[in-house]
């Protein structure tokens, strides 16, 4: 009884939190706070995966989610000049191909939301350890196994890895490691924004 | 009164069929919730009580320790022998004004210490310190302790870039370039031992290593796996020689350098206990965690070496490695950052692999020394 | 009922570094000004803004990283059932690794992993 009551209230509680916190992503202004509540929704999805029974699943989720790619994209932005995320207002163009792939994404989880059936499931398998049930459908050559698409991975990351190195080592290494900007005659002065500043 | 000293002796010694406090507190789930809640709140002051216990002690070890190398006495003004010098610091610390730069982000500043302390704490909780003094055991264990560390890396990066500060920022971008390179021979030396295990409950992999510990039952597999994962794992908590995150001479102390106070004194704290963390996980994933030194076939000796308690067995072990990694401090100069990432990706890293698939061929063969247990 | 426990250690992480920082708050001292608060560069006056652009390096790396971080996360299931599949798993996990070890010996050749 009171397991179960708790199992509510905390699936509630997560599910708020990471609503709030998606929200934020979106509506923050500091690229700082999105990307810490971009790694809250993320933490809490692995939360809601746990409720689900599926531990493995919520540790790979927190592996490289939050030790992998909210990393990786605090250091895309440490890659950019500071000068191109104070931007004021979004073109036009811009906004209505933002507003597009918004609208398509709608569409598709939608679609997804109202044609999958969502029943519980009352066969009462409960998985005791997701991780061995993972481990031996990944290495199952047989018709329920998925040994095709785990090796076809391995193909997809090596071409993630190579693309990478293809456009990372296409910027030419600058002369100095870091620039400031503003403080040299010509350069631009990177506290304004675009709008308001002379480009060098 | 002799009811309390008896528990606390079985906690110490007891047998090893023994259950951890989370399950305990399910079991008691049906009969009595007041019993689920002393249970809680007996973990919840145990980590406590240990979070306090190993600050004192390995800030004072540390010292003392750098003081010995250096033909120094360290910290002697405080308590007999500067004992109580750590405590005294706590008090300096927390009377030290806390100060927030004005360009900092206010918030997130303040966050960054939580994050680092709350993925300490977490991987505290699950480590098995003896068969009945273990907290929660996760079949996930050695996974969740890598993915839970994520947290810290981003606490790090979080208090560099909202201290709005260049050397913070160096500081943070630098740690988290080397955190994450290391992580993956740590994870691949990790592999290594949850393959000979079976399992990542670190209970499991404790009670896997009763016929002998896995740094040596496996033909040196075992071995160049320990020696990749200290390696890696020194350099994944900013540790001489992998301190240029921190570098004094060049970054006066990196990601904190605009943490003042108690603050900073957590942001400290967390790379202790991190420390204590990396010990821990080699002691119990190569060295047999609380499982007493056995030799096959010689039950004297066996005996001999099951009188002491595992509790202790584990606290020898986990305060060698800590020693040792104390030790590379006064022993090698620091790498400079091409020195860092051609030692993880061109040395450690092909070693890994090799390494694991060398594993795979002692699994499959079952070629174990003492392989009947 | 384990990550129950791990909730409620959450919280403590939270009680404990704010009950330190609350504690800090009300018996320290707060006398801020200007020159305090400025942003420490061992007594220079600060030019410019701290948020500078960073060398690509650490991008590279990151993504690197990612690669072999989703590769480990493969990596533990195969590691907990490896006793059970045997012989069949070595070679499919061989093949996973091969492919992947062609990614960090073509990172290798391009000097992808040279620090610069």
């Amino acid at each position: 009884m009171i397991v179960q009551a708790t199992h509510t209230v905390l699936f509630y509680l997560i599910a708020a939190l990471a609503l709030v916190m998606a929200l934020s992503v979106v509506f923050s202004r500091k690229l700082l706070r999105a990307a810490i509540a971009l790694m809250g929704v993320l933490a809490l999805t692995a939360g809601l995966y746990i409720l689900l029974g599926a531990e493995f699943l919520a540790g790979v989720q927190v592996l490289v989610y939050v030790g992998g790619i909210v990393v990786l994209i605090v250091f895309a932005i440490m890659l950019t000049r500071s000068s191109d995320l104070l931007e004021d207002q979004p073109t036009l163009p811009r906004a209505l191909l933002g507003a597009f792939v918004g609208l398509v994404f709608l569409v598709m989880s939608s679609a997804v939301f109202f044609s999958s059936p969502f029943q519980a499931d009352t066969s009462g398998a409960q998985v005791t350890d997701d991780t061995v049930a993972i481990g031996r459908s990944l290495l199952d050559y047989g018709p329920k196994g998925y040994v095709l698409p785990f090796e076809i991975i391995s193909l997809l990351l090596l071409a993630a890895a190579i693309g990478g190195i293809v456009i990372a080592r296409k910027i030419p290494a600058p002369s100095q490691p870091f620039t400031s900007g503003g403080d040299l005659p010509g350069e631009a002065d990177f506290t304004q924004p675009r709008s308001q500043r002379e480009e060098a | 009164m002799q009811n309390a000293m008896s528990m606390i002796l079985v906690a110490a010694t007891g047998p090893w069929a023994a259950k951890t406090v989370a399950e305990r507190a399910s079991e008691s789930l049906d009969t009595s919730l007041w019993a689920v809640a002393a249970y809680m709140v007996l973990a919840l002051l145990a980590v406590v009580v240990l979070v306090t216990l190993l600050g004192l002690v390995l800030i004072y070890a540390e010292r003392k320790i750098a003081g010995r190398f250096q033909c120094r006495v360290g910290p002697m003004r405080v308590g007999p022998h500067g004992l109580l010098q750590t405590v005294a610091d706590t008090f300096k610390l927390l009377l030290k004004e806390d100060i927030i730069p004005t360009r900092a982000d206010q918030a997130m500043h303040l966050l960054a210490p939580f994050l680092c302390m709350g993925a300490t704490v977490l991987i505290i909780a699950v480590l098995p310190y003896s068969p009945t003094m273990q907290i929660l055991d996760l079949n996930i264990g050695v996974l969740f302790v890598t993915a839970v560390s994520g947290f810290g890396v981003m606490g790090i990066l979080l208090g560099g870039w909202s201290s709005n500060n260049k050397w913070s920022l160096i500081g943070a971008m630098r740690s988290g370039a080397q955190i994450i390179s290391y992580e993956i021979s740590a994870t691949l030396a990790l592999l290594v031992v949850v393959l000979f295990a079976g399992t990542m409950s670190l209970r499991g992999i404790v009670e896997s290593q009763e016929a002998g510990w896995w740094i040596w039952r496996a033909h040196g597999v075992g071995l160049i796996s320990f020696i990749v994962y200290l390696i890696a794992s020194t350099a994944e908590i900013n540790r001489t020689p992998f301190d240029i995150p921190e570098g004094e001479s060049e970054l006066t102390a990196g990601f904190h350098a605009e943490y003042s106070g108690l603050r900073f004194s957590f942001f400290f704290l967390s790379e202790f206990i991190n420390m204590f963390i990396v010990s821990a996980l080699a002691a119990t994933l190569f060295l047999g965690g609380w499982m007493p030194f056995h030799i096959g076939g010689w039950t004297t000796f066996n005996n001999v070496m099951g009188l002491i308690p595992p509790s202790l067995w584990f606290a020898g072990k986990n305060l060698f490695v800590i020693f040792v990694i104390m030790w590379f401090r006064w022993t090698f100069p620091r790498l400079r950052v091409d020195q860092l990432m051609r030692l993880e990706w061109k040395i450690l890293l092909p070693i890994g692999f090799a390494n694991l698939m060398a594993a795979s061929l002692v699994v499959l063969s079952n070629f174990y020394f003492f392989p009947g247990k | 009922m384990e990550y129950f426990f791990l909730l409620l250690f959450t919280g403590l992480a939270a009680v404990l570094v704010g009950a330190g920082l609350l504690t800090s708050y009300l018996v320290a001292p707060h006398r801020p000004n200007p020159l305090k608060n400025s942003p420490y560069e061992c007594g220079e006056p600060t030019i410019g803004q701290s948020w500078v652009q960073f060398n690509v390096g650490y991008y590279l790396f990151g993504l690197l990283f990612l690669v072999f971080d989703v590769e480990a996360a493969f990596l533990y299931p195969w590691a907990v059932v490896f006793r059970q599949v045997g012989l069949t798993g070595l070679i499919e996990m061989g093949l996973f690794l091969l492919v992947l070890i062609v990614g960090l010996v073509y990172a290798w050749r391009k000097g992808a992993l040279e620090w610069v």
